[in-house]
């Protein structure tokens, strides 16, 4: 059986599980969970930058799956279908729990950083996590997401236009904006020389 | 021939181009124009920068209860939509006042019933008492009548306890 999957394309792959799972196979919503969980959680918890929250929320994600696998009617890919849940959980998330975030800039200047910011911008690659992550947090969700799932999930322009429901050229947009705007935040460290 | 981009149309495309996503004559003019232009190889530089900076984002890996626990929340999501469904609702509305009545018709009936039993039995004790009454002719123990059977009785045992 493993080895006849070599000879299956990936995204045929999910379609024979999807209809197993249409058929009412736990086994085979179970596999399903399995080829997409380590993504799912990654880009959520690249979104919202919180393990906890995210391990929920893709929960969430794959319970949405399992109840509405029957409206997904194999006119894209499943994937597609199944990043598409994810972003909307996502930007979802961030619209109930709208959370004050305080620009990186903003702190800079009052000198209110926590404790692992104010190391002197040591680059320690901790310390240099923390401030990523902290400066993806800033970016607007339509950014952010672009950004995550071209830049960690490898999607391809097109992919992620099909996934966010936009043209082509509001993604490259996006994430040329995304990257533009964590240069400048990162400037002062680049002039420190710490980067 | 082509004119040669210049520096605004290609920055805006240098994102794109370091993805992989410029292919064909387009790239050839943005690799024609970088080789040239010190701007644009510096704006290049420091957006090839921010990429490498994020690959240290790691990857998290996935708790090995994540299934069993999504499992559960499916479970448990089952069982709320079933029972949360219009038809239950419904059911659930009907159901609190025609248990509160059933109650009260109970409490009512079997009150109704118990009261009625204890009548039955005391007409029935005072019905025996009278029987009793009709037989011995003694209607209480008051009556004893000085001489007779159960007054010699009487007397009999209560010499015997001295």
């Amino acid at each position: 059986m493993a080895a006849m999957k070599n000879f299956v394309e990936k995204d045929d792959q999910d379609l024979i599980l999807v209809k197993r799972i249409t058929a009412g196979d736990e086994q085979a919503f179970e596999e399903l969970v399995r080829r997409y969980q380590h993504s799912v959680l990654n880009i959520i918890n690249r979104y919202i930058g919180n393990y906890n929250e995210a391990e929920d929320i893709a929960q969430e994600v794959f319970i949405k799956v399992w109840r509405k696998i029957r409206s997904f009617k194999g006119k894209s890919k499943f994937s597609t279908w199944l990043y598409r849940i994810v972003v909307n959980q996502c930007i979802d998330y961030k619209r109930k729990n709208k959370e004050e975030l305080v620009s990186l800039d903003k702190r800079l200047a009052e000198g209110n950083l926590p404790l692992s910011l104010t190391v002197e911008f040591d680059c320690a690659k901790e310390t240099m996590r923390e401030i990523l992550r902290k400066v993806i947090q800033e970016l607007p969700a339509n950014q952010r997401i672009a950004l995550i799932l071209s830049k960690f999930e490898g999607r391809s322009y097109q992919a992620i236009a099909e996934i966010m429901g936009i043209s082509l050229s509001a993604v490259e947009s996006l994430i040329h904006r995304a990257k533009n705007s964590l240069k400048d935040k990162l400037r002062p460290l680049r002039e420190k020389g710490k980067i | 021939m082509k004119e040669r981009m210049k520096c605004p149309q290609v920055k805006k495309r240098l994102t794109a181009f370091l993805d992989n996503e410029v292919r064909g004559l387009e790239r050839l003019n943005i690799s024609e124009h970088l080789m040239s232009c010190v701007s644009c190889q510096k704006e290049l530089e420091e957006l090839s920068q921010i990429s490498g900076l994020l690959d240290l984002m790691a990857e998290v890996a996935v708790s090995p209860y994540f299934m069993t626990r999504l499992k559960q929340r499916i479970a448990e999501g089952e069982a709320k939509r079933i029972f949360g469904l219009p038809s239950f609702k419904w059911l659930r509305r009907v159901m609190v006042p025609v248990g509160i009545t059933a109650l009260f018709a109970i409490s009512v009936l079997g009150g109704n019933y118990l009261g009625h039993r204890l009548n039955q039995r005391a007409v029935k004790v005072a019905e025996m008492n009278e029987e009793v009454a009709n037989l011995t002719g003694i209607t209480s123990f008051e009556d004893f009548s000085e001489g007779s059977l159960v007054d010699a009785y009487g007397g009999l045992l209560s010499e015997g306890g001295k």
